[in-house]
């Protein structure tokens, strides 16, 4: 499950051009995650300087 | 248990050249990052070949504070400059002034163009003003009292508003006078030596971490702190985010003056401390990065755009350096400081702005990105406007006995980054009061 909280996040796309999997975008000014790419590695939570990203694993 | 002499909570510039110059000292020196990269906006993050800033576009070179920081603790960095740049013993222009029409001026040669109607001449007497001695200046006088004393032409004006935009993402009413006297002083000390660092800003952060750790200091990432211990009004160490704790004699703060108010506790701060962090005001902006099949800009480091609404400036790295963008591509950083936070409505007033400008854009674009800062990652917390510049930021001496700050929120002055060498100057000197056998670069501002 990822969750990006939209209070928290500025829109500074680090997390996008990180992501190795491309599994994220920017559109709409908002975060989106492409859940087929997603592989829940986690590292998106550690670029976002708002922490604006969790991640917990899909049980 | 492991005694730090510092411990330094954010990788950031600051923090990294404090570390870098305690570390030379033979100081046992930690410094923890929250986030997988170190350079916070001050580096470049790779995507898809090209080298994308984080937010601070370039440096300005090797005579520049953080030139000269740099060379003072041993960080070795090369700079491809607008000299090497130039033409027949020329250096390539630092600006240049490009107008909706597609004309382009090099402002700092004096012509009179009758095309522009535009007497570049008073340009100068601008400059020449705001730099004199002699020109009274006070903490209230904003930088367009000074210049409508030399001229009211509209488009100098403008020139002048997107200039101030670009360098510190305010304008002519909100830029003091007195701070772009120091940033127009900066700038003209630098010169033709004003340079791209080879490869991004990152390379200055990597030369500054190769100082720290050929001298035993560790830099961790993916390591948030939870807060700073105090006990008694003294630091004593941090607990992190995963509940653990390390000791140490003396904690840096390099992570913002709102980032400290959550660390430290508000109430472990006296109140009139607390409400000037709470109350300053940042400066929020945007960046479009473009990736370009051609060049759009014409050969100067930074294209500064009169007409436009919302775009400030235009940088071109691979102008400087081809190897920050994939083989054969072309990279822009437009900047955009914003005007009010409906972000959707600041974008679009841009990409206008961009499309007028270079008007066959849409069909070189091969990458591009938007970049928004504000919120809790602002382009800094505190602008450099009216009661927030030089020694009215914050004193790298916390209220708290051996916690300190480094970084953009405090004093010193300066073109963006460039105030940070300043500030960890300053904070140095501080810790020296108290340590004299550690040295403070000079960096002789």
């Amino acid at each position: 499950m990822i969750e990006i909280d939209r209070e928290k996040c500025c829109g500074c796309n680090y997390c996008t051009l990180s992501c190795a999997q491309e599994a994220l975008t920017y559109h709409e000014y908002q975060i989106i995650v492409d859940l087929d790419k997603c592989i829940f590695c986690g590292s998106c939570v550690y670029y976002c300087p708002n922490t604006a990203i969790r991640v917990s694993r899909k049980d | 248990m492991v005694m730090y002499d510092f411990i330094i909570i954010g990788a950031g510039i600051g923090g990294l050249m404090a570390a870098a110059s305690l570390c030379r000292d033979g100081k046992k020196v930690l410094v923890l990052e929250k986030l997988a990269f170190t350079g916070g906006r001050y580096t470049e993050l790779s995507y898809k070949g090209y080298e994308v800033t984080t937010g601070s576009w370039t440096s300005m070179g090797i005579k520049s504070h953080i030139g000269r920081f740099c060379e003072e603790v041993g960080a070795k960095v090369n700079y491809i400059t607008l000299r090497d740049r130039g033409q027949k013993h020329q250096p390539a222009p630092l600006f240049k002034v490009r107008f909706n029409n597609q004309k382009e001026i090099d402002f700092f040669k004096p012509l009179t163009l009758s095309e522009t109607g535009l007497q570049t001449e008073s340009f100068f007497q601008v400059l020449m003003k705001l730099i004199a001695k002699n020109t009274k200046i006070t903490p209230e006088t904003s930088s367009r009292d000074i210049v409508e004393e030399v001229t009211r032409n509209e488009t100098i004006l403008s020139i002048l508003d997107h200039m101030v935009g670009t360098a510190a993402g305010l304008n002519i009413d909100t830029l003091p006078a007195s701070e772009l006297r120091i940033i127009l002083r900066d700038v003209l000390k630098t010169g033709g030596k004003f340079g791209f660092p080879v490869g991004g800003v990152k390379s200055i952060i990597q030369a500054l971490e190769r100082v720290v750790l050929a001298h035993g200091g560790s830099i961790r990432t993916c390591v948030g702190v939870k807060r700073i211990i105090i006990e008694d009004n003294v630091a004593k160490g941090v607990e992190l985010e995963t509940g653990s704790t390390l000791d140490a004699k003396n904690i840096i703060h390099n992570a913002g003056a709102h980032q400290f108010l959550k660390l430290v506790g508000s109430k472990n701060l006296p109140t009139d401390y607390v409400r000037y962090i709470k109350h300053l005001k940042p400066v929020d902006c945007a960046a479009i990065i473009l990736g370009l099949d051609k060049p759009v800009t014409s050969q100067c480091a930074i294209t500064i755009p009169p007409d436009a609404e919302r775009v400030a400036g235009v940088f071109s790295p691979t102008f400087f350096d081809p190897s920050v963008a994939p083989p054969g591509k072309h990279m822009i950083d437009v900047f955009i400081p914003l005007q009010s936070h409906n972000i959707k409505k600041e974008m679009e007033l841009a990409w206008n702005d961009l499309y007028k400008l270079f008007p066959n854009l849409e069909s070189l674009i091969h990458m591009k990105r938007e970049m928004i800062f504000y919120k809790d990652w602002p382009g800094a917390e505190s602008g450099q406007t009216f009661g927030q510049v030089g020694d009215q930021r914050l004193d790298p001496e916390s209220p708290i006995e051996n916690l300190y700050l480094c970084g953009m929120d405090c004093k010193g002055s300066g073109v963006a980054g460039d105030l940070v060498p300043v500030t960890v100057q300053l904070c140095l000197q501080r810790i020296k009061e108290k340590d004299k056998k550690i040295r403070v670069p000079s960096i002789a501002f």
